[in-house]
């Protein structure tokens, strides 16, 4: 009946029903029935939205746009957005300290024993060319040179 | 819904804009007051913008939009107990005359306090049906249930709707 009513169903079915409809008594009720629900839901409409509905709506999506970013940024890009430029700058300086700090003291551990600056250890440059990559050059290179130069 | 996806807020206001109207009839005409309707719709469309990432469009939009109207709607219902109240605002401000303006009003409220007593799930039905326009196809995918449970659902609720009208 719903479909009927909706004049959804194939043509053929349609006017099968139209055929039925004028003997069936039930069906013309039912009928009936849906055309008065229809009809009592028209009359009495639900009342317009209110006008800030829409500017309600899109603040709360706002909202969570921006704290989906958030969340996506992560914590540090978070807080380098909410701090205060000269704290930024303050940061940004020790940073910078540090990492050229960082770059002039552990220079001395990236060089290769050199034979020239410290002739007294050639003897203990027993590795060769392909050993150079090794877990034990790299001990070599850290422990063992700076041990014997404080000790020297 | 694509755009949105990506998180662009302009693109998703068009489909606020285009949409709210009809969130709203059916969430008024579920719960009956404008408060409620009012939080149902801002609800609904935090929703939908949240789950535009995951939205696939393999079914149509508006089957999408009024499943999640279905869920919220019915989570509410289960949240808080509706209460049938006249809201005088609610009278249109182009109503005719102050008798005009009565007859609509009883009419509303003994409609609306009807739907009310239909279990949740034929208040849907009945509401996607006569308020939302839709065929009984779009209703079965949104209750996720068969076209002739859904056609029961109807006659069941508009039997109920109607004799309590007739009693009135």
């Amino acid at each position: 009946m719903e479909r009927y009513s909706d004049k959804a169903l194939l043509p053929k079915k349609q006017r099968i029903m139209d055929a039925h409809l004028k003997t069936c008594l039930e069906c013309r009720k039912s009928l009936a029935d849906y055309t008065t629900a229809k009809s009592l839901f028209s009359a009495a409409p639900p009342p317009p939205a209110p006008d800030h509905l829409t500017a309600d709506i899109m603040r709360k999506i706002r909202g969570a746009a921006a704290d989906a970013k958030n969340r996506n940024e992560g914590i540090i890009v978070q807080w380098w957005k909410e701090t205060a430029i000269p704290v930024r700058l303050a940061f940004s300086v020790v940073c910078l300290i540090f990492i050229v700090a960082g770059i002039f003291m552990g220079k001395d551990l990236w060089n290769t024993p050199d034979s020239k600056a410290y002739p007294e250890y050639t003897e203990l440059d027993v590795f060769s060319e392909t050993q150079k990559g090794s877990l034990e050059y790299g001990y070599f290179q850290l422990i063992t040179i700076p041990t014997m130069r404080d000790e020297k | 819904m694509t755009s949105a996806a990506r998180g662009d807020v302009g693109g998703f206001e068009e489909i606020v804009l285009r949409h709210q109207a009809a969130v709203w009839r059916m969430a008024h005409r579920f719960v009956g007051n404008s408060a409620d309707a009012q939080d149902i719709t801002q609800i609904v469309f935090l929703k939908l913008f949240e789950s535009a990432p995951q939205y696939r469009a393999t079914a149509l939009f508006k089957t999408y939009l009024f499943r999640i109207v279905h869920t919220t709607c019915i989570d509410h219902s289960r949240k808080k107990r509706p209460v049938a109240v006249a809201d005088p605002c609610e009278i249109p401000d182009d109503a005719p005359s102050a008798i005009d303006a009565m007859i609509m009003h009883e009419t509303k409220n003994g409609m609306q306090q009807c739907i009310e007593t239909l279990p949740p799930r034929q208040r849907s039905a009945i509401t996607l049906r006569y308020e939302a326009e839709l065929s009984i196809r779009e209703i079965a995918d949104i209750l996720k249930t068969t076209e002739k449970s859904v056609e029961r659902l109807l006659a069941h609720g508009r039997g109920t709707l109607l004799s309590i009208v007739k009693e009135k």
